[in-house]
């Protein structure tokens, strides 16, 4: 291992990516706001919050990759230094470009939860530009400062704006709002939703086939979501079978490690990834980290072990 | 730059190149878990867990060990109170001092004061009698996991350990014909030797008595055939009655995947007999003399901090068995005595905050262990709190 990622350089790239474009991943602030081009808000005390992480996920792919080459590869390690400086190179950046088509899918995956909830008659504005990122990857890595303070001035960001009711569409933003912003944040009063437990969606026939569930460990162990995730999927009309390790018990993605730890975060993955593969040839997750984790493992897997992996989202379908 | 955690990141990536290693832990992890969920099945069983979360949650470990010194010492058994690994081990020598062959069963208390290795280096000849510990031994390797000793060890290793240690071969597939052979050579060591060292489950105070909990029955052995018994444990294991002391066991049992226990010990004195004319006369068929010594290494400290919870645990190693990054990384991601999940809080109570920290980041705060643990220990908080104080250096 020549150069194994440090946690000064890693917490650095971090901080300096938060700092400049409020997200730990650096993804211009257009990019995440895209998917909402063409859709129909209303002024409303009610938002869907993206939390970004369906949006930094296709960046977040590219830099775990950079990471494990880096610590196979000193050449690697010198453009992931280049990352945390503030002037990086455009090779640097480069390497660290999202995909084209993941980026589109994360699009999709986002507007699909935003007419979910319209079909269900929730109105709900976005605060597009203004909305900000929970910290739930600063809080994950110890960094609790740096998550306190995101706190504070995203609840400040929520009265300015009139916010009442928050809809979320990822398992860790739900969380961290639920759990952790009522310890951080005082007179945190806002109603938390996750998507799941609001809005039930329309059977979709076009879905063929058995898919193996995968329970991610914050939306069905620390949120105890796992029975409204059923009734989810049992309202897509969508076959599944639970693999070993299922609801309360789940395996987790490997996910949380990959930034200090890619080779142990693939690692588990791949397990998980067989564990699935097992039941099924496609499984279904809810949780933009475990859809990017498995689903990059399921694809690198020699043909018989591989994998199709969906959001949920996903298979939310509205024409 | 961060060197310690760089250090400590190369044990945990060159065991994630050590498909053997991974073999064995992920094998036995299958098995365990469909084990455990047998048992979760059983209404009584999580009754009893609930049962035993109250009884250690409740206990005050310090009057609880004043009690049971007096208890113990009231039935005519020595009884010493080792603040550290070195206290404990100049006990161990005091007692054996004499000693030549020495047996033991498997004991984490044991491995945090390493006390095989220094019976070895006074001279003692030790076996010990635990299957799994036994391989360790041969091995000279350390636990992968509280229950399961040599779980990142497969067949085929064992087979080519004992062909080595026994010159004869082994068929990797004929577990009889390996255990057949270790029971041979340990049956004739534990007969002939001068003390017999054991751990606990558990103790009750306010009977002075000690439980223990096991399936070989090399334990019974231990602690009944050799003249002198010596009880190594820790003073988190001191609950108030021995009915406390016996569901505690029989929890551990249940919740390191065995659906019932093969045997459960209870012991309180040497062993003797009044059968003629009601006069006690010791030893009859057990041990003659017994001394018992508890051992503190940081527990005691640990109280009233956000790390006291773990003196609840049990050490059936459910957490472990279920943790995602122990079926990866096994062993290496420990200290030098206690692996994973709530091993990280162990190693920060017995070697030092500053040696968990760095483990902690390899935690994915899943909660896995925290759903599985019978007395509802918070091991991914306490985890993610030895994080926060690792990251406040960054």
């Amino acid at each position: 291992m020549p150069d194994p990622i440090n946690r000064v350089q890693l917490f650095k790239i971090l901080r300096e990516n938060q700092r400049r474009n409020g997200n730990p991943m650096g993804v211009e602030p257009e990019v995440l706001v895209d998917w909402s081009k063409d859709q129909r808000f209303y002024s409303s005390s009610t938002i869907i919050y993206t939390g970004s992480l369906y949006q930094m996920m296709p960046k977040a792919e590219k830099f775990v990759d950079l990471m494990l080459k880096s610590e196979m590869d000193s050449r690697y390690s010198l453009a992931l230094r280049m990352i945390g400086s503030k002037t990086a190179s455009t090779l640097a950046s480069k390497l660290v470009k999202e995909d084209k088509d993941k980026s589109e899918r994360a699009k999709r995956i986002l507007r699909n939860a935003s007419k979910l909830l319209i079909q269900n008659g929730i109105d709900h504005s976005y605060l597009a530009d203004d909305e900000p990122y929970s910290g739930i990857l600063f809080y994950d890595l110890g960094l609790l400062d740096q998550f306190s303070d995101l706190a504070s001035s995203a609840v400040k960001i929520f009265k300015e704006r009139g916010v009442r009711r928050i809809i979320t569409v990822d398992p860790h933003s739900t969380y961290a709002f639920r759990e952790l912003y009522p310890k951080f944040v005082e007179g945190f009063d806002f109603e938390v939703k996750h998507y799941m437990e609001v809005a039930t969606p329309m059977k979709n026939d076009k879905i063929k086939g058995t898919f193996a569930i995968h329970d991610p460990c914050v939306l069905s162990r620390h949120l105890s979501l796992g029975e409204a995730y059923r009734k989810y999927i049992d309202a897509l009309g969508v076959d599944y079978v639970e693999p070993e390790r299922s609801g309360k018990m789940t395996f987790c993605c490997g996910g949380p490690v990959e930034s200090l730890a890619p080779a142990v975060s693939s690692s588990i993955a791949n397990i998980r990834c067989s564990q699935l593969r097992d039941k099924s040839k496609k499984a279904v997750v809810a949780c933009p980290i475990c859809l990017s984790n498995l689903g990059r493992c399921g694809n690198i897997s020699s043909q018989d072990k591989s994998i199709e992996v969906f959001d949920a989202l996903e298979l939310t379908y509205y024409g | 730059m961060d060197d310690e955690f760089i250090r400590t990141k190369g044990k945990i990536y060159s065991a994630l190149r050590n498909p053997t290693m991974q073999k064995g832990i992920q094998r036995g992890m299958a098995s365990f878990f469909s084990n455990l969920n047998f048992n979760l099945n059983d209404k009584d069983i999580l009754n009893l867990s609930d049962e035993v979360e109250r009884i250690k949650s409740s206990a005050d470990i310090e009057r609880l060990v004043k009690q049971a010194v007096d208890s113990i010492q009231r039935n005519g058994v020595d009884v010493f109170l080792a603040k550290n690994k070195e206290e404990a081990l100049s006990q161990v020598k005091r007692l054996t001092d004499d000693d030549r062959l020495i047996v033991k069963s498997k004991s984490m208390v044991a491995e945090e004061i390493g006390l095989r290795d220094y019976l070895i280096s006074q001279g003692k000849e030790v076996w010990e009698t635990d299957l799994g510990e036994f391989i360790i031994q041969l091995k000279r390797d350390r636990p992968a996991q509280m229950v399961a000793p040599s779980l990142h060890i497969p067949r085929e290793e064992v087979a080519s350990l004992l062909s080595e240690f026994f010159k004869m071969n082994f068929d990797k597939d004929d577990l009889q014909g390996m255990v057949d052979v270790v029971r041979r050579f340990l049956r004739e060591k534990i007969a002939k030797a001068d003390a017999g060292i054991t751990g606990a489950n558990a103790i009750s105070a306010k009977e002075g008595t000690i439980v223990t909990v096991e399936n070989e029955g090399n334990i019974r052995l231990t602690m009944t055939l050799p003249k002198k018994h010596i009880v190594l444990s820790s003073i988190e294991k001191v609950v108030p009655s021995t009915l406390d002391a016996v569901k505690v066991s029989l929890a551990q049992s249940y919740f390191a995947g065995y659906t019932k226990p093969t045997y459960i010990s209870l012991t309180s004195t040497p062993s003797g007999t009044g059968d003629i004319e009601k006069v006690m006369v010791r030893p009859a068929q057990g041990s003659k003399e017994m001394h018992v010594i508890l051992l503190d290494n940081g527990r005691m400290s640990a109280i009233n901090t956000p790390f006291s919870g773990v003196l609840r645990c049990i050490k059936c190693g459910a957490c472990q068995m279920v943790c995602p990054t122990f079926s990866v990384c096994g062993p290496a991601w420990g200290g030098d005595v206690y692996t994973s999940a709530i091993g990280l809080i162990w190693t920060a109570i017995t070697e030092g905050m500053d040696k968990s920290e760095n483990l902690s980041y390899f935690c994915l705060g899943c909660n896995a262990c925290n759903e599985v643990c019978p007395v509802s220990i918070d091991i991914s908080g306490m985890i993610s709190k030895l994080k926060e104080r690792a990251s406040l250096s960054v």
